[in-house]
């Protein structure tokens, strides 16, 4: 057993934090102010070539194994919330599938650009009527010779109405449930493919988050992302265990930033003539959170080995995801307990991580499914 | 048989620089205690004759060339103020003659017969006392104020003349003397003067930028503006220049905050200045409690005082 | 051109520093490499990009240090070479450097290299002590500018641009030289991933002073730290009173004479 990184990770980690400290933590607080997406930062980061780190060399990417990345999506996560789900977003969601699926037309056309960072791509899951519950999926498609003609509305889509690309989770038919669902592909231009509402978010500020409408959208039938037709939950089981693991690597971040600015601030802060980081009080939110989030930090360790050794962990990354986002809003809490009044001010970042932190209580399942299901597994069969 | 103590005399037109004045004053004692015998090199006429009215030997150097000749033979100890040329020069002369070298000391003395130096280490975090390996040539440059200038004793000392070994290889094509100052990124000044709502108006921070200005010249080192967060939210600053927590975090050697009170969101962002000097109007304000130095006073007076002082030390 | 850049790793400036006891040290084992070092490594490498030839990085360290190497690698240098050798460890410590002794490693490794440009950063975020870059130069007799603002490669020679006493001097200097790197002179690039990952997985070769054909007892320490403190870190202000122009003056004596801050 290694608990350790590598000494190819511990350098990794040490060049990206470097990156994310001088290119993407300058712009955290504008991001947040403007809630807009930042393009030249995106190109950027993109140009530099993180957003491959999880595809091959053969298509442009680094092959890194999934541990590395979640090094990545906690220290961008450490620099800019906001700004970490929309890299996560173009590295994982939204280029998943296109890169599992996609023709050779595809992976020129549109994957290749992505991890480039010269597209910009989204995953659009949730409706109105369905949320961490996809079975309540009512996008549509159906089958007209060759091709495909879709038709729904999505919402809270991030990056969607900026998107030069959407991977769509539709049904052939709502009665099939999970069994008639499948990701298509939708290209920015299409006839019938239009935006709505742009909504305005309390926390994750810094991507362009709303609805995305199809009305008649015809596809090619290389748009169906597939081998075969209806297997889409099956294809998303392979990825949802990732996405869970990266959710929880965000809350590493978040929860480092918040950890470090109030011990940053408990060292300077004096009150009643000594600095509040003398106070027993202080220290002990401090002594509980460390450990919390070095007990975050091994469950998404565990679940990065065992994804990376092919070790079926829904379970656990479940818990992971779970455990870590409790662990952050903790963490995002004691912080602005910690600056007191000022956590109130707009001027320190701290009451920005406690507005993010809220993102990490839906990204990957609320924590009222996920503990229904882990229970459900626990008890078993009844 | 090395029995001499020498000193690097810079002079401008020659007239002797005030740290080089300093290091005269203090050269006799010095070699005094150690056995040796003061004496100085100088590379113009007037700063020459000054010299030889502190020790008893000097080597005027003519022609001397951006590096001058090696270590005399007989140098024991070579003392320095610091100073950009010392800076090239010394390491220099101790490398070509196997020496022991440390530059920009904070206090030089005799301990049991022998030199003892201190300086900072680590960027300032710390403080060393440094001892040198016998029997080699000690080369050590010391900062303005170490010692104090004093008046000659009135030797007169002999005056070598010696000419410079030429440099080879460089060639001064230009010197412009009007040249831009040169403005850094607020965190890489050595030193950062900033402003606060204290200055009353964008327009004010012409007398920032002027002292910005003077201290670049004074000292030679990189000085950058920076500014206080309500400024910059009142567009009289750009961002870059923010100091604090949502904007830079610096650690110059010297931290001016002007007119700005002190929140603890700016006093995050300078915790790690070496010497902090705050400027405000308000007696009570925060600022002065983590601050070394304080006016109290309108910064529109100060800051021009200031500016004055400095060009007139 | 053949360019040597020597890069040093350092205390991260955040590195908190204690005082064990008047005779030890301890800094937090964070490090990074030194700033102006970056800059030296970016202009090698855009004179490289703009004239050809090859970038090697050099730096004297224990096996932490070959992190910077890495970096350098990942940024776009051709080959790196760590130096390090048992006789090295009393005088380059976490706390302190013996400038001598590292020059003439530094002069060797470029002797045994060849060379027709060497770049380094103007000092050294530890120490500040600008020594090695200059000493290393009269190791191997060859002209030097320090503290360089601009450099442009001429046939056989170089024209660089030096801030000094508040003038701006140009200055031509003749080929193989040695140049150090000052605040403005550029702005340090990201390494790309690709290059970052290829980095971390290259073998960083140590050498040791045999294979420079250094003797072991050419390497003491001249100049040795003998006792520490560590100030405290708590500030008390002295207010100083008086008309703006006495405050002002008595302001200036003081940061010159208590603190050499001007």
């Amino acid at each position: 057993m290694d608990f350790a990184y590598t000494e190819e990770q511990k350098f990794f980690q040490k060049v990206v934090a470097d990156m994310v400290e001088k290119v993407v933590e300058p712009k955290a607080e504008a991001l947040d102010e403007s809630d807009d997406f930042d393009h030249d930062l995106f190109r950027e980061v993109g140009g530099l070539g993180y957003y491959g780190l999880r595809y091959p060399e053969d298509v442009g990417g680094m092959d890194v194994d999934t541990q590395t990345f979640a090094i990545f999506i906690e220290e961008m996560a450490h620099g800019s919330f906001g700004f970490a789900t929309a890299a996560m977003m173009q590295c994982l969601m939204g280029t998943h599938f296109l890169h599992r699926f996609g023709s050779e037309d595809i992976i020129e056309r549109l994957f290749k650009p992505a991890i480039r960072g010269e597209k910009i791509s989204c995953i659009a899951f949730t409706e109105e009527t369905s949320g961490s519950d996809i079975t309540g999926t009512r996008t549509i498609a159906k089958q007209d010779g060759d091709e495909w003609i879709l038709n729904g509305k999505k919402m809270w889509i991030t990056n969607g109405p900026i998107a030069d690309f959407v991977t769509v989770l539709a049904t052939t038919d709502p009665a099939l449930k999970t069994k008639g669902l499948n990701f298509f592909l939708v290209e920015k231009g299409m006839e019938g493919f239009t935006y709505g509402q742009v909504l305005h978010k309390l926390g994750a500020r810094g991507t362009v988050t709303g609805e995305i409408i199809f009305n008649d959208v015809r596809l090619p039938a290389d748009h169906l992302l597939g081998e075969e037709v209806n297997k889409g939950m099956e294809y998303m089981q392979e990825v949802l265990e990732e996405i869970r693991l990266m959710t929880a690597a965000l809350a590493l971040g978040l929860a480092r930033a918040a950890l470090e600015d109030a011990r940053e601030y408990a060292r300077v802060r004096e009150a009643f003539g000594k600095v509040i980081g003398k106070y027993q009080l202080i220290r002990s939110k401090f002594g509980e959170c460390w450990t919390e989030f070095e007990a975050a930090k091994l469950l998404v360790q565990k679940v990065a080995w065992m994804i990376q050794n092919k070790i079926p962990c829904g379970n656990e990354a479940a818990m992971a995801k779970m455990f870590a986002t409790e662990m952050c809003l903790k963490a995002v809490d004691e912080a602005t307990r910690i600056y007191g009044g000022n956590a109130f001010a707009q001027e320190y970042p701290v009451q920005r991580y406690f507005r993010d932190a809220r993102f990490l209580l839906y990204g990957g399942g609320t924590h009222e499914v996920l503990k229904n299901f882990l229970g459900s597994r626990y008890i078993g069969r009844l | 048989m090395p029995d001499k103590l020498y000193v690097i005399v810079e002079s401008n037109g020659g007239e002797i620089r005030s740290v080089s004045r300093e290091v005269l004053s203090a050269a006799r004692g010095i070699a005094g205690e150690l056995g040796l015998t003061a004496a100085a090199v100088a590379t113009n006429a007037d700063a020459a004759s000054e010299a030889a009215k502190y020790v008893t030997h000097v080597v005027h150097l003519t022609n001397a060339g951006l590096i001058p000749t090696p270590l005399p033979e007989d140098a024991a100890v070579v003392l320095a103020g610091s100073s950009p040329l010392a800076r090239d020069l010394l390491p220099y002369l101790a490398a070509a003659s196997a020496g022991c070298y440390l530059g920009d000391c904070t206090a030089l003395r005799v301990e049991a017969g022998v030199l003892v130096a201190e300086r900072p280490m680590l960027g300032g975090k710390a403080a060393g006392t440094f001892a040198f390996e016998p029997d080699r040539p000690i080369v050590v440059s010391v900062r303005a104020h170490v010692f104090a200038a004093s008046d000659p004793p009135g030797v007169s000392g002999e005056i070598i003349e010696q000419a410079a070994v030429e440099s080879k290889g460089i060639e001064v094509l230009s010197s412009d003397r009007a040249a831009e100052d040169r403005r850094v990124d607020v965190t890489e000044g050595d030193i950062v003067v900033a402003g606060g709502r204290g200055l009353k108006s964008a327009d004010n921070f012409a007398v920032l930028e002027e002292l910005a200005g003077t201290l670049a010249n004074a000292t030679g080192g990189a000085v950058a503006v920076g500014a206080s967060r309500a400024v910059v939210d009142a567009k009289w600053r750009p961002y870059e220049e923010q100091v604090g927590k949502s904007g830079k975090s610096v650690a110059p050697k010297l931290y001016f905050a002007v007119g700005i009170s002190g929140q603890i969101h700016h006093i995050l962002g300078i915790d790690r200045a070496q010497v902090v000097v705050a400027i405000n109007s308000d007696p009570d304000a925060p600022i002065f409690k983590y601050a070394d130095y304080g006016i109290v006073g309108d910064a529109l007076q100060v800051i021009p005082a200031l500016t004055e002082a400095i060009k007139s030390a | 051109m053949k360019i040597l850049v020597f890069v040093k790793q350092v205390p991260d400036t955040e590195a908190l520093v204690e005082a064990l006891d008047d005779s030890s040290l301890k800094v937090e084992e964070k490090f990074e490499m030194s700033f102006f070092d970056t800059l030296a490594v970016e202009e090698a490498l855009r004179l490289k990009e703009k004239h050809g030839g090859t970038v090697t990085a050099v730096t004297v360290g224990p096996e932490r240090a070959g992190e910077v190497l890495r970096t350098c690698l990942a940024l776009g240098a051709d080959s790196v070479f760590r130096i390090w050798d048992e006789a090295l460890a009393p005088v380059v410590t976490d706390v302190f450097t013996d400038s001598l002794s590292v020059a003439r490693v530094l002069a060797a490794v470029a002797k045994h290299l060849g060379f027709d440009l060497i770049l380094c950063g103007k000092q050294a975020l530890d120490d500040d002590a600008a020594a090695v870059g200059v000493m290393t130069a009269a190791l191997l007799e060859i002209p030097f500018v320090t503290a360089v603002t601009s450099v442009k490669a001429e046939e056989g020679s170089i024209r660089v641009k030096q801030k000094r006493d508040g003038a701006e001097r140009e200055i031509k200097c003749e080929l193989p030289a040695l140049l150090s790197a000052e605040k403005g002179l550029n702005e340090p690039r990201q390494p790309q991933v690709m290059k970052v990952m290829k980095a971390a997985r290259a073998k960083i070769d140590a050498m040791d002073l045999a294979a420079l054909k250094i003797q072991a007892d050419a390497i003491i320490s001249t100049v040795k730290p003998v006792s520490f403190t560590v100030p405290d870190k708590a500030r008390s202000i002295s207010i100083i009173e008086g008309e703006p122009a006495d405050a002002a003056a008595e302001l200036v004596r003081r940061l010159r004479e208590e603190r050499q801050a001007l």
